[in-house]
């Protein structure tokens, strides 16, 4: 004889259930609901209620910058960037603000990436595509499209953290179905409830997360997705004639990002898998990632700042496929103007509409 | 100036239409039986230009008849037999409304037939019932007609401030729609939500995927009392009502 001392809970309340001898099923005390016996069993045996999720990263490998690199490091007095380049280069200007860089050392010692993707678009393909950033959009102010206004465009290899991982994910879904009829005095809503227990995994190769904290991490995940198949391994030499912004955010930060990432995208690859019901509700998902690598990249960027009625907007382009981006200011004025003519307009014609109606 | 450019398509749209509603003019019909003799000469000249005036905007007939008694007859029928044994009715559909008052009794029916039956419905029947009774009630038979022909024009008219008022909802709903996609243009920073782009292809694998049945509920509602329509009751035909005034 099997003695359950297991306790199981209703799936619709909470309550703790009792057998039911009268109808050979579960039934909740509380809500009355009644369960088949092996779908609750099933239920607690497949239970992650309180499982945390687990993430397990682990840095790969560690190769550091030594003096014959050449390399420097400078700082920016007025807003703190930090730019590596080339210690051949003379004197240049903050990517971010566009005040004199000073020199404060080298790099030798410090963190050298792992990867690059080279830069595909130049300067001139910058500019082009600022150029159609700026076309079509009505409500931008007209001063903000005539004047030349960008400061200065530059290229800068963006330090990331790539994350790869197997992600093991196991998830519980509340669904429903429903069926509708009706006799001569009533009409009957049927509404069968379901726990959908999918289980599975999948991998995640190079998500990038921001490694600078002068780099909005919206607008750079804006410029996504880099093409990591034309990566390649870090030289030196690509540096040449680039800026690159040095990582103030280390990857054990950047971690819960890519986490965030991965585990949404582990639940809708998921989601698609739960068809034929009327409503289907996530209710718990656990995420367990294995052979978790983090490396360091450097991605390219072409930035360009601007200043206008006192504020700073910046755009980004990314390097490798040219997906323009940047958050644009609105005139007012041409807001309510359009607003003014197509309320007019579409009133005068839906006024022609219901006297043509009215005529028939 | 494009705003000027809009209103003149505007006035174009409407010169083109308004010729087309007043072309047709057919032979008039008696609009104006008064056997009752509740009306003098002149009165009854007015109210029958008036009604000839409204037959040609509205392509429907308007007819006003007042009668001693109604000989035994219910109201309905003495209107619909005085319609359609005169031949009354306007185009093809036969359009046109009756109204009927029988002195002895006080009973008064207005019967709509063709398109006067679409267009006169509970409401509007009392629109015309609220203009006129005031004065049938003080025996002022003539201004209670006047009011009655004006409440028929108000009904058939086009509804302007009605109308405008739908129009401007509508513009407001779909120019608002309108600019602020205009305006969403404008913002191209948006955070992503998941690392789809970074999946490796094919790697995706169900291990373990069970559906499990857990309990139904059933509700019920009762179903609304079904009464079709009750409309026009056996063989009758034409549509309106009556009552005492």
């Amino acid at each position: 004889m099997e003695n359950d001392i297991l306790e199981y809970k209703c799936p619709s309340c909470g309550g703790k259930l009792e057998f039911n001898t009268a109808g050979q099923n579960m039934k909740c005390p509380y809500c009355d609901t009644e369960f088949d016996v092996e779908s609750v069993k099933n239920l607690a045996f497949e239970s992650i209620d309180g499982k945390e999720d687990e993430f397990n990263w682990e840095r790969e490998s560690k190769n550091e910058w030594s003096e014959d690199d050449g390399m420097a490091v400078y700082s920016c007095k007025s807003c703190g960037g930090e730019i590596v380049c080339e210690d051949v280069t003379a004197a240049t200007s903050c990517p971010y603000c566009g005040n004199p860089v000073v020199f404060t050392g080298n790099l030798s010692g410090e963190l050298m990436p792992d990867l690059v993707i080279p830069f595909k678009l130049d300067k001139e393909a910058a500019k082009e595509g600022l150029r159609k950033h700026l076309m079509g959009k009505k409500l931008l102010p007209k001063v903000f499209k005539d004047e030349n206004r960008i400061n200065e465009v530059k290229g800068i290899y963006a330090p990331f953290w790539l994350f790869d991982a197997d992600a093991d994910a196991k998830i519980r879904y509340h669904a429903t179905r429903t069926r509708v009829w009706s006799d001569s005095s009533y009409n009957y809503t049927e509404t069968s409830h379901y726990a959908l227990i999918r289980e599975g995994n999948l991998s995640f190769d190079n998500v990038p997360v921001d490694g600078s904290r002068k780099l909005d991490d919206a607008l750079m995940e804006s410029i996504e997705p880099y093409n990591f198949a034309e990566a390649v391994d870090f030289k030196t030499a690509y540096l040449s004639g680039f800026l690159a912004d040095k990582y103030d955010v280390t990857s054990e930060q950047s971690q819960p990002r890519a986490n965030e990432r991965i585990k949404r995208s582990t639940e809708n690859a998921f989601m698609s898998t739960t068809l034929g019901y009327a409503t289907v509700v996530p209710e718990r998902s656990y995420v367990k990632t294995a052979s978790g690598r983090i490396r360091y990249a450097l991605l390219p960027v072409w930035l360009m700042t601007t200043e206008w009625n006192g504020k700073n907007y910046t755009f980004a382009m990314n390097g490798q496929t040219g997906k323009f981006v940047g958050d644009l200011p609105m005139d007012k004025n041409a807001f309510f103007k359009y607003l003014g003519l197509w309320l007019a307009g579409i009133t005068a014609a839906a006024m022609a509409l219901l006297y043509l109606l009215w005529l028939i | 100036m494009k705003k000027s450019l809009i209103i003149t398509a505007f006035a174009l749209i409407i010169s083109i239409i308004l010729p087309l509603t007043s072309y047709a003019s057919p032979d008039m019909p008696l609009t104006v039986i008064d056997d009752a003799g509740v009306l003098s000469d002149l009165e009854e000249d007015r109210l029958t230009s008036k009604l000839d005036d409204l037959i040609k905007e509205h392509k429907m007939h308007f007819i006003i008849v007042t009668i001693d008694d109604l000989n035994g007859r219910t109201p309905y029928s003495y209107a619909d037999g005085y319609y359609h044994d005169n031949g009354y009715g306007y185009g093809k559909k036969k359009s046109g409304i009756l109204l009927l008052l029988a002195m002895s009794t006080r009973d008064y029916y207005i019967y709509t037939y063709g398109e006067a039956e679409d267009k006169f419905g509970d409401s509007e029947l009392t629109e015309l019932e609220d203009a006129m009774l005031p004065y049938f009630g003080d025996n002022e038979f003539y201004d209670g007609f006047l009011a009655y022909a004006d409440a028929c024009d108000d009904v058939l008219s086009f509804d302007i401030f009605g109308s405008l008022l739908i129009a401007v909802v509508i513009g407001a709903i779909i120019s608002l729609i309108i600019v602020f996609s205009m305006k969403s243009k404008l913002k191209s920073v948006r955070p992503q939500k998941a690392a789809s782009n970074y999946v490796r292809n094919g790697s995706f694998m169900l291990t373990k995927d069970l559906d499990l049945y857990l309990y139904r509920t059933i509700t019920r509602t009762k179903r609304a009392e079904n009464n079709s329509g009750s409309g026009s009751s056996g063989g009758s035909r034409g549509g309106g009502r009556g009552g005492k005034f």
